[in-house]
């Protein structure tokens, strides 16, 4: 039978069954021996009459010898009685320290060792680990915490399962309706062309001959539109992977900007600096946010790159002046396939997002409606910055 | 083995105990300087024990019962046992006469001591003599003990508490033995 033992009932429990006994126990010993001494020191009070004994005949020198060991043995016997009461209670009391020193420490150990494990695999829980389970044993409240624990995680690893699913389900949804939307926009002008041409070559030869060019580059330029979308949605597609080096971004930015300095107004502040990055992962990082910067500007409008340096990380940043971002939209500008621009794909912030976070960077925006957005990147400073490859 | 090492927890155990809990003094017995010597194919051993009989023990001398301390000399050679020699320091008193009668059996000589102080001196000298071939090297154990005592056919009192349940022991190991 197994014996189901409740934390508090056990301690009451040990208590009454243990310490309690041992204390009475002591308190009897204690008693048993005072009387004794008591009683003997009667008998003594009985031998000291000795004295008054006349000793004439060897009879009563007999008696008196037999008297007087008497005497001497009840009085031997008490101070025996009285230092074996000494040395026995002594020892008893600390018995009875160190059985109570054990127990509690063991009880300290059954509470304090579960809590532990406990505290340990709840922040692993805390990492996102839903996996861990605990066995469930140790006092009752322990086994029924432990088992709450048990089913928590469960529970978790359940919702975690079913919050990715619902986000794939989501994120599918979207993409296709995306995508359908996407490649519809390209193929109405492509089959408007098609059916125009037809509809010349049979009615009017010359007029074909004369539309053609015109209609073939629209039929080619949405075709492009096309294949610019296969290829963005490939890239956000596939796994990335960074291949690390250390160099100085203020270089790479300088030529950058160089092919868009003739019909922009560019202004950057370099940095002498270097940062542990995907070179081409950082080239495609400030092309898409540089890109959206002139989007949103309006040909004089100037646009600041600047890159600072403290001793813990390299900040770039990039502002521009033009329409900004609403605060509803602000929250979605990293969300695949969200995008405000007509002929936008949605997937060039969530690309940088990405990127951002395969490199072990940050990536923060403020915006202001018709003043400003600024993006700014946090990336950390590489621990060898005298390597440059 | 295994009863001396329990012998040694429990004698500190209760020495532990006595001094976390107890008022208790008692004795703390031990072997003086030890003198050994061999004559003639005899061993001659000469020592005595100490702070040994001090506290609590007059009452016990008194008490009209023969008190015999139990005194163990063993000998050997290279592991070997040459001998074991047990043999007793018998106390009794004659309150009458307020003497005590002291056989040491070692010396097999009987004394009548009336003095306390003189008593001490004699029931805790020893000197033995035994017959030993000569030996390259000797080790020479000597322990003493005390008997437990009965009153009025109640539990018997181990004497041995007066020493606070330690057994005084003396190791001599004599490498080369000069002849004298």
């Amino acid at each position: 039978m197994k014996l189901k033992l409740r934390f508090r009932s056990t301690i009451i429990f040990l208590f009454i069954g243990l310490y309690l006994p041992s204390l009475l126990l002591m308190n009897y010993y204690f008693n048993v021996q005072n009387s004794k001494i008591a009683e003997k020191i009667g008998r003594v009070r009985l031998n000291e009459t000795l004295s008054e004994i006349d000793l004439v005949t060897q009879k009563d020198s007999l008696l008196a010898r037999k008297l007087i060991n008497n005497y001497n043995e009840n009085i031997a016997e008490i101070e025996l009685n009285q230092h074996e009461t000494k040395i026995y209670s002594a020892a008893f009391l600390s018995l009875i320290m160190i059985i109570t020193i054990g127990i509690f420490s063991l009880i300290f150990y059954l509470i304090s060792h579960p809590l532990k494990k406990l505290q340990m695999v709840t922040a692993k829980i805390g990492e996102g680990d839903f996996s861990i389970q605990l066995k469930e044993d140790g006092f009752q409240e322990i086994r029924a915490l432990k088992g709450s624990f048990n089913s928590m995680s469960q529970e978790l690893d359940k919702i975690q399962k079913k919050l990715i699913q619902a986000e794939k389900d989501a994120m599918w949804k979207g993409l296709s309706r995306i995508l359908a939307h996407e490649i519809k926009n390209p193929l109405t002008p492509i089959q408007l062309s098609i059916q125009r041409l037809e509809e010349k070559y049979e009615l009017d030869k010359e007029k074909f001959l004369q539309i053609f060019p015109e209609t073939a580059n629209i039929i080619n330029q949405e075709i492009a539109n096309l294949q610019n979308l296969a290829k963005t949605f490939s890239n956000f597609a596939k796994n990335i992977y960074p291949e690390k080096s250390i160099f100085n971004p203020s270089k790479m930015i300088k030529e950058i900007i160089t092919s868009y300095e003739k019909n922009f107004q560019i202004k950057f502040q370099p940095c002498d600096c270097k940062i542990d990055f995907d070179r081409t992962h950082f080239y495609q990082i400030v092309t898409n946010i540089l890109q959206n910067a002139i989007d949103a500007s309006q040909k004089n409008d100037e646009i600041e790159i600047k890159i600072q340096k403290n001793e813990q990380v390299v900040k770039l940043s990039i502002l521009d002046h033009g329409k900004g971002i609403s605060k509803e939209d602000i929250k979605q500008i990293f969300e695949p396939y969200f995008t405000k621009k007509r002929k936008g794909t949605g997937l060039g912030l969530a690309l940088v997002k990405k990127l951002v976070d395969i490199n072990n960077a940050e990536i923060f925006v403020q915006s202001e409606l018709n003043e400003f957005t600024k993006f700014m990147i946090t990336i950390k400073r590489s621990k060898n910055e005298s390597i440059d490859h | 083995m295994f009863g001396a090492l329990s012998q040694k927890i429990i004698t500190g155990f209760i020495s532990l105990s006595m001094m976390l809990f107890s008022s208790y003094e008692g004795n703390e017995p031990r072997f003086a300087d030890t003198d050994v010597s061999l004559i003639e194919n005899n061993i001659f051993i000469q020592t005595r024990l100490e702070n040994a009989f001090e506290n609590d023990f007059e009452r016990i001398f008194q008490l009209g019962k023969a008190i015999d301390i139990r005194f163990k000399i063993e000998v050997s050679s290279e592991e070997d046992l040459l001998f074991s020699e047990t043999f007793f320091h018998t106390v009794n008193y004659d309150p009458l006469e307020s003497a005590y009668f002291l056989e040491l059996q070692e010396r097999k000589e009987t004394m009548v001591i009336s003095s306390w102080q003189k008593l001490i001196k004699e029931i805790s000298k020893i000197e033995f003599l035994h017959r030993l071939e000569k030996k390259k090297s000797l080790k020479i154990n000597i322990e003493a003990s005390l008997p437990a005592i009965q009153f009025n056919d109640e539990k018997a009192h181990d004497l041995m508490m007066l020493w606070k349940f330690k057994t005084p022991k003396k190791m001599i190991i004599i490498q080369e033995i000069n002849e004298t």
